[in-house]
């Protein structure tokens, strides 16, 4: 029963992606379609030229045709699986995508986790000595860290770390495959990781302060079970729901907001696949990257709600939750 | 017998040794292996498509490493051959070129009339939708026989000659486009060119790499492998030259020229920028003379070109930088020629008397659209709207997207207002910029005559200009147009912007012209 509540959830919410995904990619499609002069301008860039050389390249990418057919066009293209072609590169838009997610993938869950692991730790620290003149200082630092500018934090760590201690490399992906790829990628999680910190302190010191006022800590605690196993295997297990909500809103909202490290470290991800998109009025790659992005949210809210389960079994769903 | 044995293994161990000695003596004398010269490049913007009916922006450097051209450009811009042997006008509306039979593509193929003959018709194709089609615009049919290729022209024009040593004259592998012309060019569909150089691998946002193409029909270059890595953040690119991960890079913000030069060798070189305002003459308070020469005297231009951009400039009095002249007309002449433009050098008091004059003696409200991607223009334009202040017209910087900016002066509406302009030349030929900002042809929908001037003497003149077989001819009604255009004050013309390039310490680079990238610019690098 349970484990059947659980499926019909998630079929639930993958079926709820096709409206989504067109209600998402339409939205966009019509905004972008107000942005003067389209991609052909872009493209230009203040070259000089001639009406027939414009009207012949709104020909090629269908421009020149009414915005449902356009729309149409492109729609038709995704249910055969083709994305359409990138107008600033040439590229296949699900080639573009691929060549990328993998690296924001693996920056951003680098990323994620470390600043659970540090935001954690932290916060876990600080609930225990609430009050106390260590825990204001450690939600003080954690706050001043993350109110730094992604960029600053980036060309700071690039400069001190990177170029004057010289521990990690400068930029780029290397050229020396996974291991050093993954080198490359330490330091650029890093700083992905410092943003987010202060909320995720925050969260977990507030989390863990509940936990740690229940009855039954209390109960354990006087049953001479040690602090440290009470801490970790009891409080925070039970602290750890919203955490997985916070993780969860993070790994999303930084699947394109890492441009600013990805633009500081050369690294190509989908931040700057998107800002490109944007700034040319790539059509395509746009409709692809927000129709990817839509389907990750889904994706990992539902991976999230998995995980809920699995810390909380009282986490049911659908009928089963009433 | 002991000693016989003892003699025996001294023997041996002599022997060895003298083996081990020899052999170790044959290894140090080896030559070593030859280590393959690479040069790392930065670049500041990712690729786009390296195939030109695609692409028409700074990636041509890029690109003229991996095509070859029909024609190439000297270091003065004169044309020189390079996949065509010799060319020949056999009538001004008849160009013929002969090809060379030894040029090889990459893949082995040799290159064939045919691969010339398809590649200058792309840009004539409407299916293709070349963004260089408008340079062939006065092409009527493109055709080959034998080793010729003949190229009839609707229309007698002195910018013709110069298209095939341009971004216009790339000559691409006919098979290997048809298969897949869409996404040619592309990281999954590598450009397969017969220059000096093959793509082997294309990473969007990340590097290209080029090796040299074994099949080249020239003189070998210098480096064996080249990569291109893209680095859009201007201190990433400072601390990677610092550091030497890598050699070069043409992109060095004009804001931090001191900080660069302290770690590398910085060269400047003239490449004919033109910044500037167009005015727009038909809307008021711009259709009054006195307004238009206000904003002229009000700006201090010597101070933008010394200040703001550190030396990397010089105050225009026109669109065209006079060096565009220079190997077509005696010096003495151009200048004489520049002397006589009306010239506004910096005075406010003069500015404030024709304001005076004028139809707005207490001033009046502008907007100036700003392209944000661009610092060097953001920069001109804070500076521009501190100088018109102390002349009462209060400016508004509007912050735009570069395309919708330009869309704008594209689609031409009325009151154009005042536009920024920044634009170079695609050949050595002064007559291109002269036509887009003095004729009336493009004062329309499409055209870069923001101005709306329209004078039919001046049209007169560019026209036959522009019919001109003779260059010096050409160039001399240019100078012409350029007079009668500057007493009309159509353009705040601001400055010629040279361009920069950052080595590290100890590496030159000589000759670098406006047109650099149009040629095997990495052949002109001296390493140490």
């Amino acid at each position: 029963m349970h484990t059947q509540s659980i499926v019909l959830h998630l079929l639930r919410r993958l079926l709820m992606l096709i409206p989504l995904a067109i209600a998402v990619s339409l939205v966009v499609f019509l905004l972008a379609s107000l942005i003067p002069g389209g991609p052909v301008a872009a493209l230009l860039a203040g070259k000089a030229t001639d009406t027939a050389t414009i009207e012949a390249m709104k020909a090629r990418l269908h421009l020149n045709e009414p915005l449902h057919m356009q729309y149409f066009y492109w729609i038709s293209g995704v249910v055969r699986g083709d994305f359409g072609t990138s107008i600033f590169t040439g590229q296949p838009v699900t080639a573009a995508i691929g060549e990328r997610i993998w690296i924001t993938l693996v920056l951003n869950l680098a990323g994620v986790l470390l600043c659970l692991l540090a935001g954690g730790s932290l916060g876990i620290a600080a609930a225990v000595n609430r009050g106390s003149l260590f825990d204001r200082a450690i939600v003080a630092f954690s706050l001043f860290l993350s109110s730094a500018p992604p960029f600053v934090l980036a060309i700071a760590g690039l400069y001190f770390l990177a170029y004057k201690l010289g521990w990690f490399p400068l930029f780029g992906l290397g050229r020396g495959g996974p291991l050093t790829t993954a080198w490359h990628l330490v330091l650029p999680a890093i700083i992905v990781s410092i943003s987010p910190l202060g909320f995720i302190t925050k969260m977990v010191r507030a989390a863990m302060i509940d936990q740690l006022d229940q009855d039954y800590v209390t109960f354990a605690r006087a049953r001479g079970i040690p602090f440290r196993q009470v801490l970790f295997a009891h409080a925070f297990r039970n602290a750890m729901v919203p955490v997985l909500t916070a993780a969860g809103l993070l790994f999303v909202g930084l699947l394109t907001g890492t441009v600013f490290v990805e633009t500081v470290f050369g690294i190509p991800g989908m931040g700057r696949l998107l800002v490109t998109a944007v700034q040319f009025n790539d059509f395509p790659v746009m409709q692809g990257v927000v129709l990817f992005v839509a389907a990750w949210i889904v994706l990992t809210n539902l991976v999230i709600d998995l995980l809920y389960t699995l810390v909380d079994p009282r986490v049911q769903f659908g009928r089963a939750s009433r | 017998m002991q000693r016989g044995r003892l003699h025996d293994a001294l023997s041996t161990v002599r022997s060895a040794g003298l083996a081990v000695a020899a052999i170790a003596g044959l290894a140090l004398s080896a030559p070593a292996v030859a280590q393959d010269k690479e040069l790392n490049w930065g670049v500041r913007d990712t690729p786009r498509a390296l195939f030109a009916p695609y692409n028409y922006s700074g990636d041509v450097m890029i690109m003229s490493l991996i095509q070859d051209q029909l024609l190439t450009f000297g270091t003065g811009g004169e044309l020189q051959p390079a996949l065509a042997t010799s060319w020949e006008a056999t009538d001004p509306l008849t160009y013929v070129y002969t090809i060379r039979t030894d040029a090889v593509f990459s893949d082995g193929t040799p290159v064939t009339v045919d691969d010339v003959v398809y590649s200058l018709n792309l840009h004539l194709d409407p299916a293709v939708g070349s963004q260089e089609a408008s340079l062939f615009g006065s092409v009527e049919s493109v055709s080959g026989e034998g080793d010729k290729v003949t190229v009839k022209l609707k229309e007698p024009s002195s910018l013709w000659k110069y298209i095939p040593a341009s971004i216009g004259g790339y000559i691409w592998q006919k098979s290997s486009v048809e298969k897949d012309t869409k996404n040619y060019g592309s990281p999954q569909n590598l450009p397969v060119g017969s220059g000096p150089y093959m793509v082997t691998e294309y990473v969007a946002d990340s590097h290209v790499t080029l090796v040299r193409n074994p099949h080249y029909w020239g003189t070998a270059p210098q480096f064996d492998k080249i990569t291109f890595t893209v680095l859009p953040d201007d201190q990433t690119r400072f601390l990677a030259l610092q550091q030497g991960d890598i050699d070069g890079t043409f992109n060095v913000p004009n804001t931090a020229l001191a900080q660069w030069g302290s770690v590398a060798t910085l060269t400047n070189f003239p490449s004919y920028i033109w910044r500037g305002l167009t005015v727009d003459m038909e809307q008021a308070p711009f259709n009054d003379i006195h307004v238009r020469k206000a904003l002229n005297y009000a700006i201090d231009k010597q101070a933008l070109a010394a200040g703001l951009l550190g030396g990397l400039a010089v105050p225009s009095s026109t669109v065209n930088d006079p060096g565009i002249f220079v190997g077509t007309l005696p010096q003495a002449e151009i200048d004489a020629a520049y002397g006589k433009l009306l010239s506004f050098p910096y005075d406010l008091e003069k500015a404030k008397e024709e304001m005076a004059a004028s139809s707005v003696p207490n001033g009046f409200a502008t907007t100036l659209n700003v392209p944000e991607d661009s610092a060097t223009i953001s920069q001109i334009a804070q500076a521009i709207k501190q100088s018109w202040a102390a002349i009462g017209v209060d400016l508004t910087l509007n912050m735009m997207p570069g395309g919708p900016r330009f869309q704008i002066i594209l689609d031409h509406e009325p009151n154009l207002g005042v536009q920024v302009i920044g634009n170079v030349p695609d050949a050595p030929d002064p007559v291109q910029m002269a036509l887009q900002y003095f004729s009336s042809v493009q004062a329309v929908k499409n055209g870069n005559n923001s101005s709306n001037l329209k004078d039919p003497k001046i049209d007169e003149v560019l026209d036959n200009a522009l019919k001109a077989t003779d260059p010096a001819e050409a160039a001399r009604l240019v100078l012409e147009a350029q007079v009668l255009a500057s007493e009309q004050v159509p353009v705040v013309p601001l400055i010629w912007q040279k361009s920069v390039v950052a080595l590290k310490q100890g590496w030159t680079m000589d000759d670098l012209q406006a047109f650099w990238n149009m040629s095997v610019w990495v052949n002109k690098l001296k390493t140490n």
